[in-house]
């Protein structure tokens, strides 16, 4: 699509620029879901919009409970209903509604036009079928190809994502591979159908680092080649910081910052980013600088937010934090941060 | 702490050739078929009161370096001295006595404590098992523990399940501190926690380690943790200890090939930097334990191997004063 001439290991940021204009492919617009357990309802999400363009990488970031993973499960009506409840909101792909279509129709953009990559790659991998039954399955569905041009394609794609001999491997059943091979699998998966969204929900927790260097790589190329948005989930500000455009940090279910990358990492404005860029050890002063931790633990999200959730824990929390949930503050064109702080500036 | 030049007698803990082979049985007679070589070979020293940082990446044998350096697992050959002992070869009755003095702290702080056990009874199990105290100096000694790691001495009498994932690291810490140990094998202890508490156990740790004196052995594949915490850092795999510098060395001017490719695998949170990194990326898995490569154990995914990384196994040397590199071509 967009990245036409683009070399292999140049530097993909300048991707998205040329195509901000446009409509964007995937629009969540004030996302609110809540569980029923029987201590009462959680209130895991609380209003989350945001919006994806065509070629775009959006990170998710947060600490676990922060809602990251419910939002990206309720775009495509993921979560197991009830407990589950999607009271608010839209999900707006191609003119539709995701949270009004009906299963048959949500059964035909996931996997189809939307791919998803779960975090555990050893859990959402069908342990009885083979490889290449789980890569073709899509195929066949959604594409409609018969049984030799969807080997074919599934040869193509286990190579792409970098699995040598991969027509004998189509035999293979996923305990024959190893984690950052059956992560690969799945992203083969996702990518099957060319999907226009991929939500990859910490799809590099699991592995490690050099395993996650190598799917990171392979991302960033297929981008490149495809165009593909995607929203990538996780809770490591560093790999977010090389692969993202634009950020959105989560904190007690809703987004608290949301900004370009270079505006997150360079000038960060809601307390919570701050404090959590200032927890990651810094490696110039060595060992005789404390790290700065946050004091408190996460909120437990059982009513609905009437304070800022982050107020308990904000060194720069007053009155008004423990009174009104703030709304979220344009800072500049490319930041908005959800806090009073922002406010005061603005009055002034 | 430092890296001034040691004497044997500075170092707690030295561990020699140490070997740990898992035999694998098949058949309907169990016929051994094989080892699972998670340990082959790695000597170092441990002085007292640092902190040695043993990092890699899963399975290369770091879990159970830590957990043979307390004979949690009996070695298949090598020495482990603590102090002037050997405690690979102690009876189980001579190594008992030896235990008040090394303690572990464990990766999991849900599982690792027994869920119908209470606080006060889970930090005073140590106490009854290896100290002839009363109860009431247990009791005391029970929240004088809980306020050094932080915690409310009132929890005694609460559950596991009602505290929060770094609440429960902390009680794990308390009760590797109930005996006054010189030594703690930490074994992943954030890995299970969230970035913003994360920072809090470490602080924790490291406070601890300068009221007591205590000495380290923090094993985790979080590079920049380890980078943070500790004085020396060993890099392992595949059972084989690949170079070990002290932080700065390692961290500045790293000399194995691993290690340059670990570290630049390592995300940096900053965008400009990310940008114009140069990656050394790895190619393939790990190879399985069971059957590692002949010569250098990393020559199959090895960026400058040659030849001789295939057929000879590298000598460990020092390369320069207090860095030591099992490779045949690191200069």
């Amino acid at each position: 699509m967009s990245s036409v001439g683009v070399s292999k290991f140049e530097d993909l940021s300048a991707v998205p620029s040329n195509v901000t204009d446009t409509e964007p492919v995937l629009a969540v617009e004030n996302l609110e879901t809540i569980f029923h357990t029987q201590d009462g309802k959680v209130h895991a999400v609380n209003g989350v919009s945001f919006s994806l363009q065509a070629g775009e990488l959006l990170g998710v970031v947060g600490e676990s409970g922060s809602g990251k993973s419910v939002t990206m499960m309720s775009c495509l009506k993921l979560l197991p209903m009830p407990p589950a409840e999607i009271v608010n909101g839209s999900a707006t792909f191609q003119g539709r509604d995701l949270l009004e279509l009906n299963i048959q129709d949500l059964r035909e953009v996931r996997g189809g036009d939307i791919g998803f990559i779960f975090q555990d790659p050893m859990t959402s991998l069908n342990p009885v079928f083979t490889i290449g039954f789980q890569l073709m399955e899509p195929l066949r569905i959604h594409l409609g190809m018969n049984k030799r041009e969807a080997r074919e394609r599934a040869i193509e794609l286990l190579q792409l994502v970098g699995i040598p001999s991969a027509d004998q491997r189509l035999k293979d059943f996923p305990h024959q591979f190893s984690g950052g091979m059956r992560q690969r699998v799945m992203i083969a998966i996702a990518l099957a159908c060319d999907p226009k969204v991929l939500f990859a929900d910490e799809p590099t927790t699991a592995l490690d680092v050099t395993v996650q260097a190598q799917i990171i790589e392979l991302v960033k190329d297929l981008r490149e080649k495809f165009g593909t948005a995607i929203i990538w989930v996780t809770h490591d500000l560093g790999v977010v910081a090389g692969i993202a455009d634009r950020v959105a940090v989560m904190y007690g279910g809703q987004i608290v910052e949301y900004a370009d990358v270079e505006s997150l990492y360079n000038n960060p404005r809601h307390p919570y980013t701050q404090a959590l860029l200032e927890t990651l050890p810094s490696h110039e002063g060595g060992r005789d600088r404390r790290l700065r931790s946050i004091p408190g633990q996460a909120p437990s999200l059982t009513a609905a937010l009437t304070s800022c959730p982050f107020a308990p824990r904000c060194t720069q929390a007053h009155e008004r934090c423990h009174a009104q949930n703030p709304p979220l503050f344009e800072v500049n064109e490319n930041q908005q941060s959800r806090c009073w702080l922002e406010a005061e500036d603005s009055v002034v | 702490m430092s890296v001034e030049a040691v004497t044997p007698e500075d170092a707690l803990l030295r561990v020699s050739d140490l070997k740990i082979h898992f035999p694998i049985y098949k058949g309907v007679f169990r016929r051994k078929i094989g080892d699972v070589k998670a340990v082959d070979g790695v000597s170092f020293e441990i002085r007292r009161g640092e902190t040695l940082g043993l990092v890699g990446e899963s399975g290369c044998g770091k879990s159970t370096t830590g957990r043979a350096v307390l004979r949690l697992y009996d070695p298949t050959s090598g020495d482990v001295h603590f102090e002037d002992r050997d405690i690979a070869h102690l009876s189980n009755s001579e190594m008992r006595q030896m235990r008040p003095r090394m303690q572990m702290i464990f990766q999991d702080p849900q599982a690792c404590l027994n869920p119908r056990m209470t606080v006060g009874a889970i930090i005073a199990e140590p106490l009854m098992e290896h100290t002839s105290m009363r109860e009431a100096q247990r009791k005391e000694r029970v929240q004088e523990l809980l306020e050094a790691v932080g915690m409310n001495p009132n929890f005694v009498n609460r559950y596991p399940h009602e505290f929060s994932g770094g609440q429960r690291q902390r009680i794990g810490i308390a009760r590797a501190l109930a005996l006054d140990p010189d030594f703690i094998v930490c074994d992943e202890p954030i890995a299970a926690l969230d970035v913003s508490i994360q920072a809090q156990v470490v602080n924790l740790l490291e406070d601890l380690q300068d009221q007591r004196g205590l000495t380290y052995l923090f094993i985790s594949h979080d590079l920049s943790m380890v980078q943070h915490i500790a004085d020396r850092v060993a890099v392992m795999y595949l059972g084989k200890i690949m170079e070990l510098a002290s932080m700065e060395d390692l961290f500045s001017q790293p000399k194995h090939p691993y290690t340059q490719a670990l570290l630049s695998a390592v995300p940096v949170p900053d965008p400009a930097t990310e940008a114009k990194r140069e990656r050394v990326i790895l190619t393939g898995d790990v190879p399985s334990p069971s059957n590692p490569p002949e010569g250098c154990v990393f020559c199959t995914r090895c960026p400058i191997a040659q030849k001789k990384c295939f057929t000879e196994p590298p000598e460990w040397r020092e390369l320069q004063p207090d860095q030591f590199v099992a490779c045949h071509f690191a200069q």
